[in-house]
Formats: structure tokens, sequence, C-alpha cells
């Protein structure tokens, strides 16, 4: 009898956690809430961050806009810069005078041109 | 239980019309609603593609882009629109201003043109004051492509209700130099960029670029949802153009054209300078002309390019191509003797006399060309016969488009085979009777020049696309020959004993051998010809043996000489002597 009670005794000590065990659609469940409540938070916690972040694009694409610009004034100004018109001022105000008389000399002659 | 059962009917008759409201809202009027909803929160950013550059051949460029303002303001907020209309209207007409080009037009008179200008400037300040008086409007255009300096100034006024918005305008860094060749940039009905005449015009696919549009979902304030709705079809920049044109000969022409037209008082003048051997320009440039970034300050009539668009009779510079035609087919030699030089020729009741009414008897086809004589070209033309005449013209391309890749290019006039006659075939011989374009005229003498075969001329080396150039030259091999090398160089040879025995001989720069010839021809008026007007002109090319540049000098009424060979042909000669210089040509003489 002793041991047909302790026995009884082992096999309910050892059901015993089972019967507390969740049955495996109920964890399912529970697994998908608690991943749909961590997305919702991060969600919302993301698009919170994220909806004062509007103003920092629009300066940003304000800065590149601005830096686009100066970039073709830039070009506009070395393209200016190096024309020949201008060429011709500076080179007139340094001093420099066109050459009409100039004579051209083959480099590598194939015979002397001095008698 | 009665009380209940009608507020029971009542909620229901709600229920049902809120059904059908919701029913409206969400199916009928759908579309609808979504769009406006979309308006508030979707913005629509159209982005403007940059507009290809045009460089020369040393990649230094011609026409680039720089920043510019459009300029509008709200009626509402304008207290005095006269007052703000005077203010205004005289920095909008910062550029307004007499150029070069203009006081090189024969009717330019400095009175005149000053009270056009007041009475234009009246009347657009008028116009001005109009718009800003449009008090039912929050948004009126007031100006377009305006610089940085204009905005500023207007800033400095401190008028409210004027504002500005960035665009992008055309910038030329050398100038007006080559208005001709390039074109201009102007608006089109929609208010956008469009290339308007050259390259601007022939190419405008390719240097405007294709739109892009952004899509982006807004809050209240405008700023974007980073989470929200968001589509971009970007823009693509507009390609650049390359060009042959050297610019430092572009300058030298440019300049000795203008002093040229000055010095022999003419009506316009054109200088066309091409490489014989690839059929690219190196150089062209035409009189009177034009601002491209101030278009709209000048005659419409000044836009087209003459050196494609307007016809003239080449007169005896097409002496060279019927002798070309006539040694090609064998029927003369340079040392064929003419034996109806010795007086007038009379052909259909039209007597045929020299220029300088003297004749040479007995002289060769050289002598013909060195004398320019046109008795000579008749005997040649009845040599030659009309159907190998007529054949060669087309051959050499007359009446035909040369395929340059520049807009408004003209036919030239060759009439119909059944119109001519025997006397058209004799004045057709020395250049008179047809009518040809100035790079017609250029293309043909190559043929000359390079060999026998003619090119097709062009202005575009390259069409880059980002950092991808694509060669877009004509390929030489595929040039058509019209006459054999030998013909070639007999004729050049004759050419350049022209030049030696020429009256503008002594011009010659110092050293060069060149070939070339003169052309006056009287310009027709109403049926006849008019002998106080003429068309002065030089073609030809150098250095020989082996012509770098073929050229042509034309003048339209020189008022000093009207003889090509004392206006045209120095012209000719002094340019040569630059090139050279510029190129480093070595003498070879």
């Amino acid at each position: 009898m002793n041991s047909t009670v302790l026995q009884s005794n082992i096999l309910i000590a050892r059901q015993a956690p089972s019967a507390k065990t969740l049955p495996h659609s109920t964890k399912l469940i529970f697994a998908i809430f608690t991943i749909v409540s961590i997305l919702i938070m991060g969600n919302l916690f993301v698009s919170n961050s994220l909806a004062t972040k509007g103003k920092l694009v629009t300066d940003l694409k304000s800065k590149s806009e601005t830096l686009k610009k100066e970039n073709i004034v830039l070009k506009s100004e070395i393209a200016e810069l190096g024309s020949l018109a201008e060429i011709e001022k500076k080179a007139l105000n340094l001093g420099f005078q066109k050459n009409s008389s100039g004579k051209i000399f083959v480099k590598d002659p194939a015979f002397a041109y001095s008698r | 239980m009665k009380e209940i059962r009608l507020v029971y009917i009542a909620c229901l008759i709600v229920f049902s019309l809120i059904v059908l409201r919701l029913f409206y809202w969400q199916v009928i009027s759908r579309d609808s609603l979504q769009a406006k909803a979309e308006k508030q929160y979707l913005r629509d950013i159209e982005l403007f593609p940059k507009r290809g550059e045009i460089l020369a051949s040393d990649g230094s460029p011609l026409v680039t882009n720089q920043t510019a303002y459009l300029m509008y303001a709200n009626p509402k907020e304008i207290s005095d629109p006269n007052i703000v209309a005077e203010k205004i209207q005289p920095i909008l007409d910062l550029s307004d201003i007499a150029t070069v080009s203009a006081e090189l037009l024969p009717e330019y008179n400095p009175e005149v043109y000053k009270k056009e200008q007041e009475l234009k400037q009246k009347e657009r300040q008028v116009a001005l004051t109009e718009k800003i008086t449009q008090t039912n409007l929050d948004w009126v255009l007031l100006g377009r492509k305006l610089t940085n300096i204009q905005k500023e100034q207007i800033e400095k006024l401190n008028i409210n209700g004027l504002g500005f918005s960035d665009e992008i305008a055309r910038d030329y860094p050398e100038g007006s130099m080559s208005a001709h060749l390039l074109g201009f940039v102007g608006l089109d009905d929609f208010g956008r960029d469009t290339g308007y005449f050259g390259l601007e015009g022939f190419y405008n696919r390719q240097l405007k670029g294709r739109l892009g549009v952004t899509k982006e979902e807004t809050d209240a304030k405008g700023n974007p949802i980073l989470l929200g709705d968001y589509g971009q079809i970007g823009e693509n920049p507009g390609r650049t153009l390359k060009l042959t044109i050297d610019r430092s000969v572009q300058k030298i022409v440019e300049e000795e054209l203008l002093s040229s037209i000055e010095s022999y008082q003419a009506k316009a003048g054109q200088v066309l300078i091409m490489d014989p051997n690839s059929g690219a320009i190196i150089a062209s440039a035409a009189y009177p002309a034009y601002d491209p970034a101030n278009y709209t300050k000048y005659p419409n009539a000044n836009y087209v390019n003459p050196v494609v668009a307007e016809t003239y009779e080449p007169g005896s510079t097409f002496k060279v191509l019927a002798m070309a035609a006539g040694i090609n087919e064998n029927v003369i030699q340079p040392e064929t003797i003419c034996t109806i030089c010795d007086g007038q020729v009379e052909i259909s009741g039209y007597k045929i006399s020299t220029w300088d009414n003297k004749y040479h008897p007995n002289s060769t086809m050289t002598e013909v060309i060195q004398n320019s004589d046109n008795t000579g070209m008749v005997f040649l033309s009845q040599k030659l016969g009309f159907e190998k005449f007529h054949q060669y013209l087309k051959n050499f391309g007359f009446g035909d488009l040369t395929g340059v890749d520049i807009q408004d290019e003209t036919y030239g006039v060759i009439r119909p085979k059944k119109d001519w006659g025997e006397i058209d075939l004799a004045t057709a011989s020395f250049g008179q009777g047809i009518a040809v374009t100035s790079i017609q005229m250029v293309k043909a003498v190559s043929a000359i020049a390079n060999g026998g075969k003619l090119p097709t001329p062009h202005f575009v080396s390259e069409i880059i696309d980002g950092d991808n150039p694509l060669k877009v030259s004509p390929d030489s091999n595929s040039f058509k020959t019209i006459i054999t090398k030998e013909t070639a160089d007999k004729v050049t040879e004759m050419m350049a004993k022209a030049v030696v025995a020429g009256e503008a001989h002594y011009k010659i720069p110092d050293g060069y051998s060149l070939a070339g010839k003169t052309g006056t021809a009287q310009i027709p008026v109403a049926g006849h010809y008019d002998p106080s007007k003429t068309i002065a002109s030089f073609v030809g090319f150098g250095p020989l043996p082996n012509p770098k540049f073929v050229m042509l000098v034309r003048f339209t009424e020189p008022k000093s000489s009207p003889y090509g060979s004392e206006t045209a042909a120095p012209t000719f000669f002094r340019i040569s002597s630059e090139i050279f210089r510029l190129w480093s040509i070595p003498p070879n003489l």
C-alpha cells in the first residue's frame, strides 16, 4: 500500500509541471502578440522620432540646392576668367603686345636655313 | 412601445443616411476626394535638368549655365503700382544698350535708336504697371532670367509684394562670339527653355535633357514625412556638345571680319573656315550679328545664320569648279588655248564680255583663271556641254543640302534642267544665274583641296553624356570622290598661280604658298544686275601642298571698292597669316 501511495505521489509530482504548461496554440498567440506589440512600439517610437526629422531633410535639401547653385556660379566664373577676352585684357595689362611679325621655324630642319 | 418603435425607425433612417453618405464618399466620389486629399498631403516637385554645355575644340565653354531669377509680385501687397513700376523698370532694362553689332546695321542712327529705345521703355513701363494693378490676382510674373545684380538692386528698393525664385539661364563666357552658329535659348509656349536657331536649335533634344519628378508626402508645414509615400523619376541632365570650332581662330576671324567691314564699308560680311580633309568647321562668323544673351534686342532677321541660310551668286569664284569639271572630263587641260578669247562672245542675242573689257587672245586655261576671263569660261562650257556641266553641279553638291549639323540650311537655287538655255550654261560657267550658300561653296572647293573627295561639313565632333563621349564626326572614308587627284592637283596649281598673279599678291603671307580665286558678282535686283552693288568674295586654301584649311571671305556691297581682289582677298591673306602663326606652320617657300 505504501509503495502504491509513494508511486502515485511520484506520478503526481511528475505530472504537476505538465499540468501548468500552456498549450502550443496559446503560446503561439502569445508570441505573435508580443512580437506585434514590440513592432507597434518600435513603429511608434521610430515614427515619433522621424516625424521631427522632416525639417532636417528640408534643411539638407536646401543646403544641397545652395551648393549646387554655388557650383554653377563658380563654374561660370571659371569659364569667364578663362575666356580669351579676359586673358587678352590681362596680358595687355601686364604689358604684353600682339606680335604680328614673328617667324616660324621648323623644330628639326632637314638642312641649315642660314647660308 | 410605439415610442420605442419610432426611435428604432429614426435610428434606422439616420443609420441608412450615414451608410448612404459613406457609400457616396467612398465609392462614388472616391477618385475626386482621393485626388483632393493627395493634393493636400502629396507634393509634386519638378526636377529641371541642367541644359548641356557647348564647348570649343579645346574643351573651353562657349555656352554654359548660370543662376538667374524669376521675379514675381503679389499685386494685393503693392501699395503704389505706378511708383513701383517706375522704380523697377530701369533695372529690368539694364541690358538694353546699343551693341557693336547694332551699330553695324546700315540704318543705325544713334539719335533714332535712342528715341526708339525710350519709347519702348515707356511702353514696357505701362505694361508693367498694368500687371501689378491686377489686384484680383495673388501672383503675377514680372520678369524671367534676371541676373544677380538686377535682383540685388531690386531688393535694395525694399518694396513689399515682390519676390524671386531661382532658375537657370545661359551664360556666354566668350561674349557674343559665334552667336550665329550657337543660336540662343528662349522660352516655349509652356515657359520652358528651348533652343532656337544654330546649334541650340538643331541639337535642342540632346541639350535639354529630361525633366524629372519627385512625389513625396508632406506634413501641414510642408516638410516631408519620412515614412510617407515617396517616388522619384530622376532628371537627366542635357548632353554636352564638343565642337570642331577653334576658339582662337574664331576670335581672330571675328575681329578681322569686323575691322574689314568697317574699312571696306560693307553692308555685311562672312568668313567660313573648314578643314578640307575632315569637313570639321574651324571658324564661322557673320555680321551683322547679335548677342545671344540679349537676343530680344535685335531684329529677327539677325538670328538666321547667313553662312548656311543665305544664297548668293558666287561669281568668278565658281570658275575653279567649272574648270575642275572640264579637266576631269578631259575636254580641256591647263595649257589648252582659248580660241574665242579675242573679243566679246555672242550667245542667244546676249553679248558676253570680260569684267574689265580687256581681251586676251589665245590665253591658256591657266591664264583664263588668272585673268578671270568670262569668255574663256564660255569656251570651256561649250566644250563641256550642258549635260556634263549640270551633272558636275550636282556632284559638287549644289542645289542640295550639305548635311551640316545646324538649323536653317537652304538648298540654293539651281534651275530645273528643262529651263536651261544656251545662255544659262554660258553664264553659269562664270558663276552667274545660279545661287549657292557659303557652306556649299566651301564644301565644293574642299574637294579640290583634299584631292577630290567631297566632305560633309560639321560643327560637332563629340556628344558627351555624363562622362561618356560619343564621337559623331562623319567618317572621312565615306566621302564621295567626285574628281580625280590629278584634276584636283592641276586646278590647285592654277589657283596658286592666280594668287601669285593677282592684284592682292603683295598681301600674301611671306614664304607661304596659297591657292585661291577672287569673285565679284553683281547683285540681281528686279530682273537685272545692279552695277553699283556687288558681292565681293575670295575662296582659297593653304598652305600648299598639304592644305589645312579652306576659307571663304565674302562682303556684301563694299563701298571702298566693289572688287573681291581689293576687299575679300586681303582679308583672306591677313587671316591666313594669323592662322599660320597660331598653328606654328612654318613657311615653305
